[in-house]
């Protein structure tokens, strides 16, 4: 839009513009860092969209995917890309809490022997805990902790997390013997949990390309810390009309098997989303909006968003455990029969 | 603000197109109605000699769809509605819709730009893209009603003299029947036309010619099955209730001849009398009535007593027969005419009269005549010349009286062919079903029957008696006493009980014992079928089953632990691998996460008390 237009229409014509402006540079930063992704990673589009997405929300993602389809390159890259620190925990059985957010260790030094606090690998801006369900449940929790609170406590002192604190876990869906599951209260920390699914013939051959060829050049700093924090401020600002909300709140309430209209949702399901899926619904169509340049979310960027935010809090119950129902197929059912306006 | 101001202005433009067609929509709706009330207010006058004039149907018509009209226009259109018509013609993103809810009176920046982005793109859109034209729903309804209407107005019935008469749907067609499948039925009405030619009785010529014609029609195929009963259903009534009548005759005439025979002086009038009720034709009526006539020549006294002892047991028998009339065969005779004017409104006003008496018509001839033989016996008692010709009038009479008591067989013998027929084509018998029975009935003659499942009872099942039984026999013979409870012919018995089981096994059919009834010419029904031939001994359970899917594998694993799993034998299995399963779910083979569904898993299973068996999956 013209600024001289835009004057005519609106006395604020200057903070339009601004906010069009701020929009534009989002749309661009977010493209050149998912070219960057795409530079280095082969395939996996959607699941790159995805943790840059909830990276701007300031979620964290849970992805599950059999190994080798380049979850940690994903992770990798998207940090250097944007000049962040990066750390790596393998998760395993005997993985303790204080391996990932560290300890207390005596040091000896002019003064005398004292305790001096030894970050663990959680103390980064992005943080792979890869294999999440292999370490104990109070591995598990401890990580899970600082997810939530931004800090870790030692003793009796608090660390809090640099700012972003970005944590990607990964589960292998196959492997599931020795393993540990996340429990529902956990899986809901994330604000998405996406699928890593096999790259196609062409996708293949690119990867071998790529990495069987001479080696290549290192990933590029698209974006610093800061950008990242002024984007995620960004998001926090895009509208959300009243339809817009009324269709997401109506949406997680049909999960809810006591209160769902849909006859498979009351037979399959045994809790429903939590407001946290609702949170992650208009925060995941906010993004949506601005990455298409609208500044405010539409019903369809809440449908494309409903899989991601919601797959992992509709928990099903026995039955449909049993029938192989899954919570996508539910999802994909709700998302068909509920209208968007009443 | 300003903005706002702008998209309103577009959306009550996208609203105001909304209305109109709306308006359409609901114009049409009215005039359509307006039309179908009016096509059948016109219908409905032209038929009574008046109709609305054609300013009146116009007038009338014009208003409705003004109504119409305006009950669809004036209904409420949200302008989020137009909101969302005007974004699907854009892009689909929800922008102005957005741009409604976010234009308050504070908006932020972001909501402003929302608004102002709205307002940039409004401006590019046309309201027919948002709202494009297009046809009323109600339009094929309104072309129905205006050819409904045009219909009733041209329609030529004025009066209902011209009134045309509304053309008669042809019989459905069947199949024509196999050539020889109502051979039985044929020999039975050929013989009833004889009988009737014999004794000049014109009930049973007129019945017999009606049978006949049945018949024809049936064998052309141009009847249906339900016609068809129909059909025979009423022939059957009237049969029966001719056969009441001529039963009342036959006595009547009884007991006048016998009182006649009983004076020795016109004794030879009554035998005459008695000659004609046994049907053997010829003069016997002029014998009767020369004996007679002879006799209150010669014996005035004597003949007036006899004619008064006539005329009074033709009474006595009228009030014995009200009295017996509800037992034995004529009971039974009496109800099935009741029965089956049950189901045939129009079976005839006489099946109304209370079994055992007779109607009104035919009581008064019977009246009559005894009212006729008393003044004979005044006439010869007082010495009056017209004695002899009153007589002489009244042995015709007694005579005719006869005549009409011997065509009883004859009408009960159509009767029951009628009523055997009409079973045959309920159990869809004719055609090629009747020639596999006439097949069967030849095989089981010759004692090399076969025994299809299902067809036929077994001996044990609870066949029929055998042949010389009271119940299931009869006569083969057309003309033959087919009574029930009389007593056949073994081998006749034995041929009509295989061919009424239709397909039992031959060691039954040699044993002469069936199950169905017979039909063959004349004769009575050939035994009693006991319940359906085909009828299975086993319990009928419903299941059923829910939207056409089976049940959930939840489902079915629930109802297994409902009845199968309450042995001793299993609950000793069940414990002995408890310690098994908690051992397997203490280890870390099965993910903590999983071990609910294990535990629910077994304990569906668990050992537990019998429970019912549902009866039903849903």
């Amino acid at each position: 839009m013209s600024g001289a237009r835009a004057s005519e229409l609106d006395p604020d014509a200057e903070a339009v513009a601004a906010v069009a402006a701020a929009v534009s540079a989002f749309r661009a930063d977010l493209d050149r860092l998912l070219s960057e992704i795409g530079r280095r990673l082969v395939g996996q589009a959607d699941v790159a969209g995805a943790v840059a997405s909830a990276l701007l929300a300031g979620g964290h993602v849970l992805v599950e995917g059999v190994p080798g389809l380049g979850k940690t390159l994903l992770v990798r890259t998207t940090a250097a890309a944007m000049d962040l620190t990066f750390s790596r925990v393998q998760f395993t059985p005997d993985l303790m809490p204080a391996d990932v957010i560290g300890t207390n260790l005596i040091v000896d030094d002019a003064g005398g022997r004292r305790f001096e606090f030894q970050k663990g690998p959680i103390f980064a801006h992005v943080v792979l805990a890869d294999e999440i369900n292999r370490a104990t449940p109070k591995t598990q929790s401890a990580l899970l902790e600082a997810m939530q609170e931004q800090s870790v406590t030692v003793g009796k002192q608090t660390y809090a997390l640099p700012p972003p604190f970005f944590v990607l876990a990964t589960q292998n869906p196959i492997e599931m013997e020795g393993t540990y599951p996340l429990p529902e209260a956990q899986l809901d920390r994330f604000l998405f949990k996406l699928r890593a699914l096999p790259p196609s013939g062409a996708e293949l051959h690119q990867i071998l390309d790529r990495t069987t060829g001479a080696p290549e050049e290192a990933t590029r700093v698209v974006l610093g810390r800061e950008r990242l924090l002024e984007m995620r401020a960004l998001v926090r600002q895009v509208p959300v009309a009243r339809p817009i909300q009324d269709f997401v709140v109506r949406l997680v309430e049909a999960t809810d098997p006591s209160r769902s209209s849909l006859a498979e949702v009351a037979r399959f399901v045994r809790y429903g989303s939590s407001p946290r899926g609702a949170q992650a619904l208009i925060l995941g169509a906010k993004i949506e909006a601005l990455r298409a340049g609208r500044f405010a979310p539409s019903f369809a960027d809440v449908r494309r968003v409903a899989l991601p935010a919601l797959r992992h809090r509709v928990l099903l119950n026995f039955d449909g455990e049993a029938e192989g129902i899954t919570a996508d197929a539910l999802i994909d059912k709700l998302l068909a029969a509920l209208p968007e306006m009443p | 603000m300003a903005t706002g101001g702008l998209l309103s202005v577009r959306l009550g433009e996208i609203r105001r197109r909304l209305r109109l067609f709306a308006a359409l929509e609901g114009g049409v709706a009215g005039a359509a109605l307006a039309m179908l009330a009016l096509a059948i207010a016109v219908a409905v006058g032209r038929g009574h000699g008046g109709a609305p004039g054609a300013q009146v149907v116009v007038a009338l018509i014009l208003l409705s769809a003004t109504a119409g009209a305006g009950v669809r226009g004036a209904r409420r259109i949200p302008l989020a509605r137009c909101a969302r018509l005007a974004d699907a013609a854009l892009d689909g993103q929800d922008r102005l819709l957005s741009a409604l809810y976010l234009d308050t009176d504070n908006p932020s920046p972001f909501a402003r730009a929302v608004v102002v982005d709205a307002v940039r793109r409004a401006e590019s859109l046309v309201p027919g893209a948002a709202v494009p034209a297009r046809r009323p729903a109600g339009l094929p309804a309104l072309g129905i009603a205006a050819l409904a209407l045009a219909g009733a107005t041209l329609f030529p019935a004025s009066s209902r003299a011209a009134r045309a008469v509304a053309p008669v749907p042809p019989p459905e067609r069947q199949a024509p029947i196999a050539a020889t499948a109502l051979d039985a039925e044929r020999e039975v009405a050929r013989a009833a036309a004889q009988a009737a030619a014999r004794l000049g009785d014109q009930r049973l010529a007129a019945l017999a010619a009606d049978f006949q014609q049945a018949l024809r029609r049936l064998a052309s195929g141009t009847v249906s099955d339900p016609a068809a009963l129909d059909l025979l259903r009423t022939f059957e009534a009237r049969a029966a209730e001719a056969a009441r009548a001529a039963k009342r005759d036959g006595q009547a005439a009884e007991a006048a001849a016998q009182a006649l025979e009983a004076n020795a002086e016109t004794r030879a009038a009554g035998r005459a009398l008695a000659q004609t009720r046994a049907g053997s034709g010829g003069g016997d009526d002029e014998r009767a009535s020369a004996a007679l006539g002879a006799s209150a020549t010669a014996h005035p006294a004597e003949t007036a007593r006899a004619l008064a002892a006539a005329a009074g047991n033709m009474a006595n028998a009228a009030g014995r027969q009200g009295e017996t009339g509800k037992t034995g065969d004529e009971a039974q005779a009496k109800d099935q005419p009741r029965r089956l004017a049950r189901n045939d409104p129009g079976a005839g006003a006489s099946s109304e009269s209370s079994p055992g008496e007779p109607n009104d018509a035919e009581s008064r001839h019977l009246e009559q005549l005894r009212r006729d033989l008393d003044d004979a016996a005044a006439s010869c008692r007082d010495g009056d010349p017209g004695c002899r010709p009153r007589a002489e009038a009244r042995a015709r009479d007694l005579a005719r009286l006869g005549r009409q008591g011997a065509a009883r067989d004859s009408l009960q013998r159509l009767q029951r062919s009628a009523e055997q027929l009409r079973a045959r084509i309920g159990r869809g018998e004719l055609g090629d079903g009747d020639a596999q029975a006439m097949r069967n009935f030849g095989r089981a003659a010759n004692g090399k029957g076969e025994a299809p499942s299902g067809t036929g009872d077994d001996v044990s099942a609870g066949a029929e008696p055998a042949p010389g039984d009271g119940e299931g026999t009869g006569s083969s013979q057309p003309g033959g006493d087919g009574t029930p409870g009389s007593t056949g012919e073994a081998e006749t018995g034995t041929a009509s009980a295989a061919l009424a089981a239709e397909g039992g096994s031959a060691s039954q059919e040699q044993a002469g014992s069936g199950n169905g009834i017979g039909h063959q010419p004349g004769g009575a029904p050939l035994g009693v079928r006991r319940g359906d031939a085909t009828a299975t001994r086993g319990t009928e359970t419903d299941v059923h089953i829910a939207d056409g899917a089976g049940p959930g594998r939840a489902e079915v694993i629930g109802t297994a632990a409902g009845h199968g799993f309450a042995s001793p034998g299993y609950a000793r299995t069940f414990n002995d691998y408890a310690a098994a399963v908690e051992d397997a779910l203490g280890a870390t083979a099965v993910p903590a996460g999983k071990r609910y569904l294990v535990r629910r898993y077994f304990d569906l299973i668990r050992p537990r008390p019998p429970a019912r068996v549902p009866r039903s999956v849903r």
